[in-house]
């Protein structure tokens, strides 16, 4: 099976996620993804940087993310890493009691748009793979998947291909 | 970011932008909140140029609708897209938000 990839590089500063978000859509545009199909994998994306800068770097700029997209022809894979605090675990469903209480729509949106979620520590690198199978272009997205467990943090597979031509979005 | 604000009575009508992320949520926060303030406590939020928002930009809506509430008001949406409204219905915040089609609709039944 061909794989392709696309390394993308950015710094923990908000500023430069609209860019990667831009350039995200474009490289599922080239992996076949439908319309559909590239703004939820894209907004999976954008939701973990996301956490990378606010979670992981306490929202202090100038630390490294860095994002492995590799795609063919069953599945799109993104690898997604930064050197910030160790998670804990996946976070636990959230729930929408009051208003005081809403947060963590994030993983409600990752776990929603992509088909599984793994998390491992490497060394001091945290790393996220985000994985949505192209042979379902229309994701079933069912607001009762909410509440199903999420993710693991079983080891990622070793399917990962060196990275060629890292594309740096810093700005 | 460009948040174009007009009044329709008593009701304050902003235009979002095309994107809504972590970038612009402060400058969006402060500058709803002072709309809200300076207002009735009605915000209509016309979301017809916003093709994606992230989770820092509905915890933005969010944020407005309490300062809305403090007041006595609400804050109303309105032309959203279907993926716009798909995420508001897979975070349930369509429960917690009045939307209406268009702006004129949401207007109508404000008044």
């Amino acid at each position: 099976m061909t794989t392709t990839n696309t390394h993308f590089r950015l710094t923990s500063s908000p500023a430069e996620v609209p860019v990667l978000h831009v350039a995200l859509q474009d490289a599922c545009g080239k992996a076949g993804l439908d319309e559909a199909a590239a703004y939820q994998l894209s907004t999976a994306v954008v939701e973990a940087v996301n956490n990378c800068i606010k979670h992981a770097y306490a929202e202090e700029p100038g630390h490294p993310i860095s994002l492995l997209c590799l795609y063919g022809r069953e599945e799109f894979a993104v690898e997604i890493r930064d050197q910030g605090r160790p998670w804990l675990a996946f976070p636990p469903p959230p729930r929408v009691k009051g208003l005081d209480e809403i947060g963590q729509f994030g993983w409600v949106l990752i776990r929603a748009y992509t088909d599984s979620q793994t998390y491992v520590r490497e060394a001091s690198t945290n790393v996220l793979t985000l994985r949505r199978r192209l042979d379902t272009s229309e994701k079933a997205v069912d607001a009762d998947r909410r509440d199903e467990p999420c993710g693991s943090t079983e080891p990622v597979g070793n399917s990962l291909l060196p990275s060629t031509g890292p594309q740096d979005l810093r700005g | 970011m460009n948040l174009v604000h007009r009044k329709e009575n008593d009701i304050d009508i902003v235009r979002l932008p095309e994107r809504l992320m972590m970038a612009d949520a402060p400058d969006a926060r402060t500058a709803l909140r002072e709309i809200i303030e300076g207002g009735s406590g009605k915000l209509l939020l016309d979301l017809s140029h916003t093709t994606f928002m992230d989770t820092s930009g509905l915890a933005v809506l969010v944020s407005s609708l309490k300062a809305a509430r403090k007041k006595d008001g609400d804050v109303y949406l309105a032309n959203m897209g279907p993926t716009l409204r798909a995420v508001f219905e897979l975070t349930r915040l369509h429960t917690v938000f009045q939307i209406f089609d268009d702006a004129a609709s949401a207007v109508r039944s404000v008044q």
